[in-house]
Parts: C-alpha cells; sequence; structure tokens
C-alpha cells in the first residue's frame, strides 16, 4: 500500500459512450462525471500527468456499483470495477473502507441478522445500523407457491453434489437452504454435504481488501478440492459469478483445473431443468429482477419463463440495478437510493411478487420496496 | 477550474444559484470529461451545468450573452468532430436532466421531445404505440434526440426515409440574450416565412439552444427482413448493390462492410461470415408480410448472379438485431487496427459511390495504412477511418495526406466532406475546399442575426 494511487494500465478509452447505455448510477443520475466513460477518461488523465488533484478524483472514480455492465459493453475491454478494486487495494487513501469490512462478521447485520445474534453488536455492527441498513429481507413473509416440481423418479443428475448456499441464505434466510435441500432429498440426491464455506469474497474485492478476499477463494478451493471436485449447487447470482471469478486470476488452479473449477459451478434451475412442473394458480403478478451478475444468459429467468410461461413478467432494460453492488451502498447511500428507485420505475407491478436469483438484490429490493409488493427469492414459487 | 477561466467569483456565485447542488460543477475532477467528446480532443470547461427547465436554459442565456460567457451545449457526446468540447473555455451546458418524452400523438403523427431524449429509446416507445420514428445513427442508443438535430444526423435507415432534419416540425429555442423562439409547428406541412427550423437543424449548437423538437412520426411498418451476403471481392459485392438499387426496390438500408472492416470485426468476437468473404452487404427491406418476403426473394434472386459466398436472412427484430449490431460497432472495432483514427464520412453522388470507394481505397495503398470504407452505400455516404499511429511522425502526416488526397478525390467527383458528422472542430481546416469564402460569410452573418456577440458554440462549423 502506498500513499500514491496506483493505476494499472488499461486500453485507452476511445470515448465511444457505449457505457452509457448501461450503467445504473448514471441512468439514475445523468451525471457524466459519474459514468463509467467518465471515470475512465479521468484515470487516464490522472496517469498522463494532468493537473488533477488525486484524492478527489478517485473520490469520484470509486463511486461504482461494480455490476459489471460497463465491462460487457466496452469495445476496448476496459475493467472499471476490476480497476478500481485495485486501486482501492493500494491506495492509502482508500484503506477507511477497511473498517467497514473487517471480516463475516460485516455480512451478518447487512443481512439482517444481528439482532438474532447473543452477542454484543461490534463496532461494525453499530455502524451499519446507523446507516440504516435494514433487516427487511429477514422479515418479509414468503411468497406463495406458484409452480410444483413433479418428481417421478431419482434424480435426473446423479453424483456428489456440495450445496453453496451463499451468504443471504446464510445469515438471513435459512429457509431457503431448507426448501434446497428438501428439493434434492425428493430428486433421491446422494447425501448433498455441506462445508464450512467463506463468502465468495466478490464484495470483499471490490472494496480493495484483496487479502481477505483471497483467504475466502483458498477456503473455497480446498473444500472443493478435499470433496473430490465435485459439482457446487448454487442458488444466487452473485455467488456463482464470485466463484467463477476464482478462475480468472492466473496461478490459482492447476492447468486445467481452472476449466473444471468454472464447470463444477451449476445453478440451481439448470440442476432441475429436467424435472417437470405444474403451474400453481395465484392472484399476484409475478415480476423477474434479473441481477446485473446474471449477464448473458440468465438459467433461472429462462427456467420461469418456461415453466410459467407469461405467467412471468420480465422487462429487459439496460442498466437496470438494485443499487446494492459493490461498495456503493456504504459509502453513497443517496446515490445508491437513486438507482433503486430507478429501478423500481421498471420493476414495479401493482401487488406484484418481485422475484430474483441473487442474494444480494433481494436484500436491497427487499429494504426499497413499496408497500404492496413482496420480494423472494424465485425459489420460494416452488410448493 | 480550468486555469485559463474567465468567470469571476460573481460569475460562480450566479451559477451555482441558477443551478443548485450538483447540478453545477466546477472542479478540474469533476468537469473533465465535459471538455472532451468522441472526437477525443480535449479543452478544459471553465464550469458545467444541468439545467432541469427551459426557464433555467433562458436565464442562463440572458446572462451569458450579457456578461459574453461563451455556452457549449453537449447531450451524449457521441459527437466526432469535437463539436462539443468547449475550445476558447466557456460553460458546458450538459442537456441530459432535460430527458422527457412531452408527447406521442398518434392521431396526429407528432411527437414532443426535450433535447436529452435518448433517440433508441425515443423510438421504442413510439413503436409500442405502432409508430415509427425512423433516423437511426450507428449510435442510436447512446445519443440524443437533441444530438442528432444539432448535426442533423443520418444513419442507416436514411437511403429510404431521410436524415433527422425530414422528421423536424419544428423547434423551441432559447437565444443567447434568453429569447425564446419557436419554429415551425405541428403541422406536417408548413411554409410559413422562411424555415428557421430548417436554419436550426445541423447548426451544431452555434445558434440557439433548444429545448423542445417536435417530430414527425409516421406508422410502423408491419414487417422488417435483412440480408446479410457476404462476397469474395469487393466488386462483386458493389455490382450486386448496384444491381439491386437499379431493379427498383428501395431498401430501407444498404450497408457495405469492406475488407479491414470485416478483420476489425472479427477481432471483436465471432462472426457469420466465412474467411474468404472480402465484403459484406446488409440490405434491410420493410412493408407488408407479403411485399417483405416477395421484395426479399427478389433481392435474393438477384444477389446470387454475383455469387455471394455467404448469404443469410433474418426477418424481424430478433433475428435481425445481431446482423446490424455487428454494423454499428465498427467504429469502435477500428481501434483493433491502430490506436489513433482520422475518420471522414464523405458522400457523393449515388452513381458514383463504387467509384469513390474504389478510389479511396487506391489511396489508403498508396500511403500504406489501413484505410476502412464502410457504410451508407444506398445514398452515396460512405464512412472513411485511417488508421495510424499519432505518436508515430511519420505515419502522422501520411494519415493527413491520405484524408486530403481523399477528400480531394471526394469533392472532384461532386460530392461533400461530410454526409452526416458535421463540421465541428475536426474538420474546420477542410471546409474552404468545399464552401466557397462568399457563402461561408453569408453563414457567419446568419449567425450574427441569432448570436451577435458569438456566445452559442463558438469557433465551430463554419
Amino acid at each position: 500500500m502506498s500513499g500514491e494511487p496506483v493505476i494499472p494500465e488499461f486500453n485507452e478509452c476511445i470515448l465511444c459512450g457505449k457505457c452509457l447505455e448501461v450503467c445504473p448510477v448514471f441512468r439514475a443520475t445523468n451525471r457524466e462525471e459519474l459514468s463509467p466513460r467518465g471515470k475512465a477518461y479521468l484515470l487516464q488523465e490522472l496517469t498522463r500527468g494532468k493537473l488533477l488533484d488525486c484524492a478527489r478524483a478517485l473520490e469520484l472514480c470509486v463511486l461504482c456499483l461494480s455490476c459489471g455492465n460497463c465491462v460487457r459493453a466496452c469495445p476496448q475491454g476496459i475493467d472499471l470495477p476490476d480497476i478500481l478494486a485495485r486501486v482501492r487495494a493500494e491506495y492509502l487513501g482508500l484503506r477507511p473502507l477497511a473498517e467497514w469490512f473487517e471480516d463475516e462478521a460485516y455480512l451478518r447485520p447487512w443481512l439482517g441478522a444481528y439482532r438474532e445474534s447473543a452477542d454484543e453488536p461490534s463496532a461494525v455492527e453499530r455502524k451499519l445500523k446507523g446507516i440504516g441498513t435494514s433487516q427487511a429481507l429477514a422479515k418479509e413473509p414468503g411468497l406463495e407457491p406458484r409452480v410444483e416440481l413433479q418428481i417421478s423418479g431419482p434424480c435426473l443428475s446423479p453424483g456428489k453434489v456440495l450445496f453453496f448456499n451463499g451468504c443471504t441464505a446464510n445469515y438471513a434466510r435459512p429457509d431457503w437452504s431448507g426448501k434446497v435441500l428438501r428439493i434434492l432429498a425428493d430428486l433421491g440426491l446422494t447425501p448433498v454435504t455441506e462445508p464450512d464455506w467463506a463468502c465468495c469474497g466478490f464484495t470483499f474485492r471490490m472494496a480493495g481488501l484483496a487479502h481477505e478476499a483471497a483467504r475466502m477463494r483458498e477456503i473455497n478451493i480446498d473444500i472443493w478440492r478435499s470433496a473430490g471436485r465435485p459439482r457446487i449447487l448454487t442458488i444466487c447470482a452473485a455467488c456463482r459469478a464470485g466463484l467463477s471469478a476464482y478462475a480468472d486470476d492466473p496461478g490459482i488452479f492447476k492447468p486445467g483445473e481452472a476449466r473444471r473449477w468454472r464447470d463444477s459451478i451449476l445453478p440451481l434451475a439448470e440442476f432441475i431443468d429436467g424435472v417437470g412442473t405444474r403451474v400453481l394458480p395465484g392472484a399476484r403478478p409475478i415480476v423477474y429482477h434479473k441481477p446485473c451478475r446474471a449477464n448473458g444468459h440468465d438459467p433461472d429467468l429462462a427456467w420461469l419463463k418456461t415453466r410459467l410461461k407469461t405467467g412471468v413478467i420480465y422487462r429487459a432494460v439496460p442498466g437496470m440495478c438494485c443499487g446494492m453492488g459493490g461498495v456503493l451502498h456504504s459509502q453513497a447511500g443517496d446515490l445508491a437510493d437513486k438507482v433503486a428507485e430507478n429501478c423500481w420505475d421498471t420493476l414495479y407491478v401493482a401487488g406484484a411478487d418481485v422475484v430474483s436469483s441473487c442474494g444480494d438484490c433481494l436484500i436491497r429490493l427487499a429494504e426499497t420496496r413499496p408497500e404492496d409488493i413482496r420480494v423472494g427469492h424465485w425459489l420460494e414459487l416452488i410448493g | 477550474m480550468s486555469e485559463n477561466s474567465r468567470l469571476k467569483s460573481e460569475h460562480r456565485k450566479f451559477l451555482r444559484d441558477l443551478f443548485p447542488g450538483e447540478d453545477c460543477l466546477f472542479s478540474a475532477e469533476q468537469t473533465l470529461i465535459y471538455g472532451v467528446d468522441a472526437g477525443r480532443v480535449f479543452y478544459p470547461p471553465w464550469a458545467v451545468v444541468r439545467p432541469g427547465s427551459p426557464d433555467q436554459v433562458a436565464e442562463l442565456l440572458r446572462w451569458a450573452d450579457a456578461e459574453r460567457i461563451p455556452i457549449f451545449p453537449r447531450a451524449r457526446a457521441t459527437n466526432v468532430v469535437g463539436a462539443c468540447v468547449p475550445k476558447g473555455g466557456g460553460v458546458v451546458v450538459s442537456t441530459l436532466k432535460m430527458n422527457r418524452v412531452l408527447d406521442i400523438d398518434p392521431g396526429n403523427f407528432t411527437a414532443v421531445v426535450e433535447p436529452g431524449v435518448v433517440t433508441g429509446e425515443f423510438q421504442r416507445e413510439a413503436a409500442e404505440m405502432g409508430l415509427f420514428y425512423p433516423p437511426d445513427p450507428a449510435s442510436v442508443r447512446i445519443c440524443t434526440i437533441g444530438g442528432n438535430v444539432s448535426t442533423n444526423a443520418g444513419g442507416m435507415r436514411a437511403v429510404k426515409y431521410g436524415v433527422t432534419g425530414d422528421w423536424v416540425l419544428g423547434i423551441r429555442a432559447v437565444l443567447p440574450g434568453g429569447h425564446v423562439v419557436n419554429t415551425g409547428g405541428h403541422s406536417h406541412k408548413n411554409v410559413a416565412g422562411l424555415d428557421l427550423t430548417g436554419l436550426l437543424v445541423g447548426s451544431e449548437g452555434t445558434l440557439a439552444f433548444m429545448t423542445r423538437i417536435v417530430l414527425k412520426l409516421i406508422p410502423a411498418p408491419a414487417a422488417t427482413g435483412t440480408l446479410m451476403l457476404g462476397f469474395s471481392t469487393l466488386d462483386a459485392a458493389l455490382n450486386a448493390a448496384g444491381a439491386m438499387l437499379g431493379a427498383g426496390i428501395l431498401p430501407t438500408a444498404m450497408e457495405l462492410m469492406a475488407e479491414e472492416v470485416l478483420e476489425c470485426l472479427a477481432g471483436l468476437g465471432p462472426v457469420p461470415w466465412p474467411g474468404q468473404t472480402r465484403a459484406v452487404l446488409l440490405v434491410k427491406l420493410d412493408g407488408s408480410r407479403a411485399a417483405l418476403a416477395e421484395d426479399l426473394a427478389g433481392l435474393r434472386s438477384l444477389a446470387a448472379g454475383f455469387r455471394p459466398c455467404f448469404v443469410e436472412q433474418g426477418i424481424g427484430p430478433d433475428q435481425e438485431e445481431p446482423m446490424w449490431e455487428m454494423r454499428r460497432l465498427i467504429n469502435q472495432a477500428s481501434f483493433r487496427l491502430a490506436p489513433d483514427k482520422l475518420s471522414q464520412d464523405i458522400a457523393v453522388p449515388r452513381a458514383l459511390v463504387g467509384r469513390a470507394v474504389r478510389r479511396i481505397r487506391a489511396v489508403g495503398e498508396k500511403h500504406s495504412l489501413p484505410v476502412l470504407t464502410f457504410g451508407h452505400l444506398g445514398d452515396g455516404n460512405i464512412h472513411v477511418n485511417v488508421m495510424y499511429d499519432a505518436d508515430d511522425p511519420e505515419q502522422a502526416e501520411k494519415a493527413r495526406q491520405a484524408i486530403e488526397d481523399v477528400l480531394a478525390l471526394v469533392l472532384e467527383m461532386g460530392g461533400t466532406i461530410t454526409g452526416e458528422h458535421g463540421i465541428g472542430l475536426a474538420k474546420l481546416k477542410y471546409l474552404d475546399m468545399q464552401v466557397p469564402g462568399f457563402e461561408r460569410d453569408l453563414m457567419h452573418r446568419l449567425k450574427a442575426a441569432f448570436d451577435p456577440h458569438s456566445i452559442m458554440n463558438p469557433g465551430k462549423g463554419y
């Protein structure tokens, strides 16, 4: 760590503006200085020695949801969330963020579980309570079942499975884990082991806590290797993206192992793809919120559309984001709120059940939802 | 704030009072991006403001004229000729908060929008009501109606539907000094007095600040279809295109992508055409379902005579969009060849476009630099990207010379140095090649009538 920022090299931003279509922070505010183009240009000019105040420039640049939409849009392949994560990791001026993320204890109050804890709230927990983190998701009543699995025999994909329940299920909604285990048992799967996973580490890496994120990665890969490199079942798009990203760093896996790691990570929707279903009646409209990290093909949306057909509403609008991502929520709550507001402008259908496949999104959606809306994981729709 | 700023503390106070909070920026860090556009040449702004209402714009222009402070209107800044950059200093005014679609009227086939409305989003909204706003520059998903009107933007559908100016019925704008003018109106035909709407369209922000635009709409075509044809020689592609146009079918769009462009696109991701392809034609048709089917079949049969090595057809947006998206990515993809480009968007009389493409490519060979040729074959407007490394003085000189050669041959063929992008800043030095002194002086006199103190985007366009 140093007093001066170390800005990683990146391909030149050609200022084409393609990122403006998809950046949720820009779309919610129309402030070009907060767009990926604006930030990339600022970082570029900093490295070229333009007379700019480094601290002020970086304060602007780090107002980022780490959603990755700009990365997918950029013809120059500039990965701004990754660049910012590395700047945060190196730049002394941004270290105060670390106190928010000392360890996984950060996650418990975030996920609404701290009141259940018998321990005295930590300093971190008190701080997070202070900024209004709510337990909304933990308090959501659960959704009415709308689809029934018609299980008529052994599991279509036999073999060992590790279940990666993810931090949200772990701390805030253990009922999700319970449901998955029941489904798998009904499918006649060999015992699904539940190891003591660490968090996937994505948020920690985005916050610049590269060492902490690396520690979590090591724990999780060890578990997988010790179990014989089986399939890993996930129910969260953020977990899936965070785990898959381990394979992006060279030197983590042995030759050929990285690909095997990626191929092992399976979403539940693909796992139960071969199981028949029957639609159950229900009055409330069902609206799907696509998480930023379910980029490209979204297996959960695909499953819902196949099974519920017109019974699930999905409006594809570029740059929609719940506003949770990265560390924006803890750094700039007002901005994160604007992003959420923008999201609800598209998402809202009166009296709807809003479902998603990402634990982070669901925390945020539950926190920001209009009165008449209920929020839950799409899993909850399975009767 | 820029070191050269002429803004005094009372000026800054005025701006802060008129544009509270985050809508008034002074720091170098916050204003940096506002000093540059897709033309990639930077000048530092003195300040950036973001109006949310026409009243703020009027008050701003009243003040700016009185204080002689230059004003630089800016939307999404996808402009490639530096028309948005605050050369010489001044206040950059972002229109992005003025982004409401105020009305879409299916009975009158009109719409009223604020300048910051994103063109592609407006098209989608109109389409939901069965209405069609055709102009579609390649940046359609990012750019704004205000930006399009300022440059009289074209796009791929121009061959059938014309350019932005053909769809503007009226404009409300604020003049320097704060007076609000309304040009044109809501009638589809309107010839009362001089055509001030026409004058504002394409004026690159040099005459007035638009706050609302009345647009014409038509019923959405029932069906659309696209043919993508790959040829193993450029000549075959150009000849096929000529035959198609000569057969009496007016395509919605006809685009050419020549050899080097195909290589660049292949560098961005998988491409559908086989390795021996040297030129691709993209042809779009629209109309009733029956007419579309017949016209597509007719074109396929015509094209077959020129032995395409690749033929793909798409019906409807889901199938067509991936084909057109490749075309839209060319400008960005071109940077795979070299870090810098000098781009021109020349246009020649339609019958001469094949000859122009061949001669332009010969210029590239002469100077040993990659020259990408692509674009609106159907209406004679071809984009020319000379790719080079600006850090290499020899290449920079060759690139400059190549551009001059291209422009000279285009003008010799009776064409224009810019079909769509405008003059902005980047092409001012070439304007004299096309526009004689008297006509240019006439333009300045007209500007003086609108903007006597020359505060509106000074030094641009003409």
